[in-house]
């Protein structure tokens, strides 16, 4: 088994005349936390959206555990282990907490001939329940489980986000800014959310612009520019990185 | 009755749940109409040994009315299978129609497709006679209970008995289909399919295959629609393409928005109210006529579809989502939690 579990090989994409990535080439360890930071619009969202098989990159290549999965659709990278959250949170909003939990899980009773009869499902049903259960509660979920995914506040749909990738077990997770857009107040509960699946040994790809957290955590940094790789290391060799802090730190360094 | 409610929960499967907007139900129906009396047509001369004829004629017509008033075996035989040949092409027609909803992710095209499919279809089968005998359509099917009449048990060899055997055996069905449909939806797969709905992007990210889904909803609401066309025509005693128009498909529409989206017995619900409307206007007509001498009972159709219309503004008006509101998928995934998912 290779150390790596993804390695992208110069993936280019342009919307009409933006490069908005532009020959990327990164790796991710297996069992890492690795940051992608970089100004808005430098390309990170858009990287990962190539990654999940969102979108088709122009040029480049994706390997996942070294197969080589390049063009493959969301589905398909999905059952190799992808797993991704958006940064504007993709959940189905007229379900409920709890469907939204089960629904990253394949059930038996996905089969239409298969779904007529409940005792084809019935078992494994209840299983991933409880599990999902287990899993609301640790994320603090359990009491509106049953509510719609529209009812909850914001911060409660950052949690669902990532209780449903604990839920899927994904062999790599990419998170785009997991923790972004909640108040203050909300971050921390967030952050040990994020430290309750790192140390479940999943290998997670963060997008996110608070660096300060993110560091904390994070084994490896990728720094984007204008669709660029423009640099890479350890945290701490990142926030003294000048290149970096010209790019994007300087203005806004947490 | 039967058959419309039947037709509303097909739909209300492919577009309340699945949000595939099928504007060509009438197609699907239509298809197992015709499947079943060109079927039938040619089966019942086959089993009652009978030299084989052109279906369109009078003489066939009377030959085959004969055979199913006195040859139960021969009647029943045609009636099954052709019952099971119309829901298995209407199953493949399902699949075919969802291969243009794989191409293009934007659900409406294929609501055009289908649209202009189903008026293909009447305008075959109305012009080229050789299909479907054309505007007059194929007469002659009888009820597949008719030749109890002939026999000497009583009371069911009444005139009467057979109509309301062939009632009887049009709710059973429509009450197979309610408990399929809800079965279906209220299972892992009607998850998917609210879940493919909502967000077919999202839905694939989390492992969904979307074109499966979008095919196998198709397939199952085809195969339920064509159901329909075959009971109707032993039904009604013809097959003819006045009977399977995009108005039609309309009617289905409207019949079940106004039950409401992705609910099974709101769709019941819908059927019920629209047929009994349907039901009104045709007797209001009646007793026009009889006192209005120079009445053209035309106007009916109209004043139909007019209601209908009507009924459908005041409802997006004050109920949008329909009468009974989209349900929730109740596994019993729910069970596990110490209220068991009770609503507040
Ligand atoms: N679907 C699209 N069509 C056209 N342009 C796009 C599309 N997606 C992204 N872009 C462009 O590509 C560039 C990179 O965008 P991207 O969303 O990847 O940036 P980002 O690094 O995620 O930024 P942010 O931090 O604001 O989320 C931007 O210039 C954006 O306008
Ligand atoms: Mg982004």
């Amino acid at each position: 088994m290779s150390e790596w579990v993804l390695e992208t090989q110069s993936i280019s994409k342009s919307y009409g005349g933006v490069k908005a990535v532009d020959q990327v080439t990164l790796r991710v360890k297996k069992g890492s936390v690795t940051a992608l930071i970089g100004p808005n619009g430098s390309g990170k969202s858009t990287l990962f959206n190539i990654i999940s098989g969102v979108d088709k990159p122009d040029s480049g290549r994706i390997l996942i555990s070294e197969k080589d999965v390049t063009g493959y659709p969301p589905h398909k990278l999905f059952q190799m282990g992808v797993y991704r959250t958006f940064q504007n949170p993709r959940l189905f909003f007229g379900m409920s907490v709890l469907e939204n939990t089960l629904l990253t899980v394949k059930s038996p009773g996905d089969n239409p001939l298969a779904a007529l009869l409940a005792s084809k499902w019935l078992k494994h049903e209840l299983n991933i329940a409880e599990q999902a259960k287990e899993i609301l509660e640790m994320f603090s979920l359990s009491e509106v489980y049953k509510n719609g995914a529209s009812e909850i506040s914001g911060g409660q749909i950052k949690l669902l986000q990532l209780a449903m990738v604990l839920m899927a077990n994904p062999r790599l997770a990419l998170l785009d800014e997991p923790i972004a857009g909640v108040s203050p107040h909300l971050v921390p509960i967030i952050f040990n959310a994020l430290l309750r699946i790192r140390e479940q040994g999943k290998t997670l790809f963060i997008i996110e612009h608070r660096l300060h957290e993110l560091f904390e955590v994070a084994d490896w940094v990728y720094v984007m520019g204008r669709g660029k790789l423009i640099a890479s290391g350890k945290p701490s060799d990142i926030v003294s990185n000048d290149m970096v802090k010209e790019e994007y730190l300087g203005s806004s360094m947490v | 009755m039967g058959i419309y409610i039947i037709l509303t929960l097909s739909l209300n499967l492919e577009y309340g749940y699945g949000g595939q907007p099928n504007f060509g139900q009438a197609l699907f129906y239509g298809m197992g109409a015709f499947m079943t009396a060109i079927l039938t047509s040619n089966l019942l001369f086959v089993f009652a040994h009978y030299p084989s004829a052109n279906i369109c004629t009078i003489t066939s017509l009377v030959q085959r009315e004969s055979i199913a008033a006195s040859n139960p075996v021969a009647t029943l035989l045609a009636w099954v299978i052709s019952g099971l040949v119309s829901v298995l092409v209407g199953a493949l027609i399902g699949f075919a129609a969802s291969y243009p909803a794989l191409r293009v992710r934007e659900e409406w095209y294929l609501a055009m497709v289908l649209l202009v499919a189903a008026q293909i279809f009447t305008i075959i089968f109305s012009y080229d006679a050789s299909l479907g005998c054309g505007f007059d359509g194929i007469a002659g099917i009888s009820n597949p209970f008719a030749w109890l009449t002939s026999t000497s048990i009583p009371i069911l060899n009444s005139s009467y008995a057979f109509p309301s055997i062939y009632a009887g055996v049009i709710a059973l069905f429509a009450y197979l289909c309610y408990t399929l449909t809800e079965r279906l939806t209220s299972s892992p797969f009607g998850r998917l399919l609210k879940a493919v709905r909502d967000d077919w992007l999202a839905a694939s990210t989390l492992g969904k295959n979307v074109n499966a889904i979008r095919a196998q909803v198709m397939v199952i609401g085809s195969a339920m629609a064509s159901l329909a066309g075959w009971l109707y025509v032993y039904y009604i005693g013809v097959a003819n393409t006045a009977d399977y128009t995009s108005s039609f498909t309309f009617s289905i529409w409207v019949m079940m928005i106004l039950g409401g989206y992705a609910n099974n017995r709101g769709a019941i619900i819908g059927a019920l109210v629209l047929t009994l409307i349907n039901e009104l206007t045709l007797v209001g007509s009646t007793l026009i006529q009889a006192y209005i001498p120079g009445f053209n009972p035309s106007v009916v159709n109209y004043s139909k579809y007019l209601l209908e219309s009507l009924l459908l503004l005041i409802l997006l008006i004050y109920r949008p989502k329909g009468l009974l509101k989209e349900s929730r998928i109740r596994t019993p995934a729910y069970t596990v939690f110490k209220d068991g998912g009770e609503e507040q």
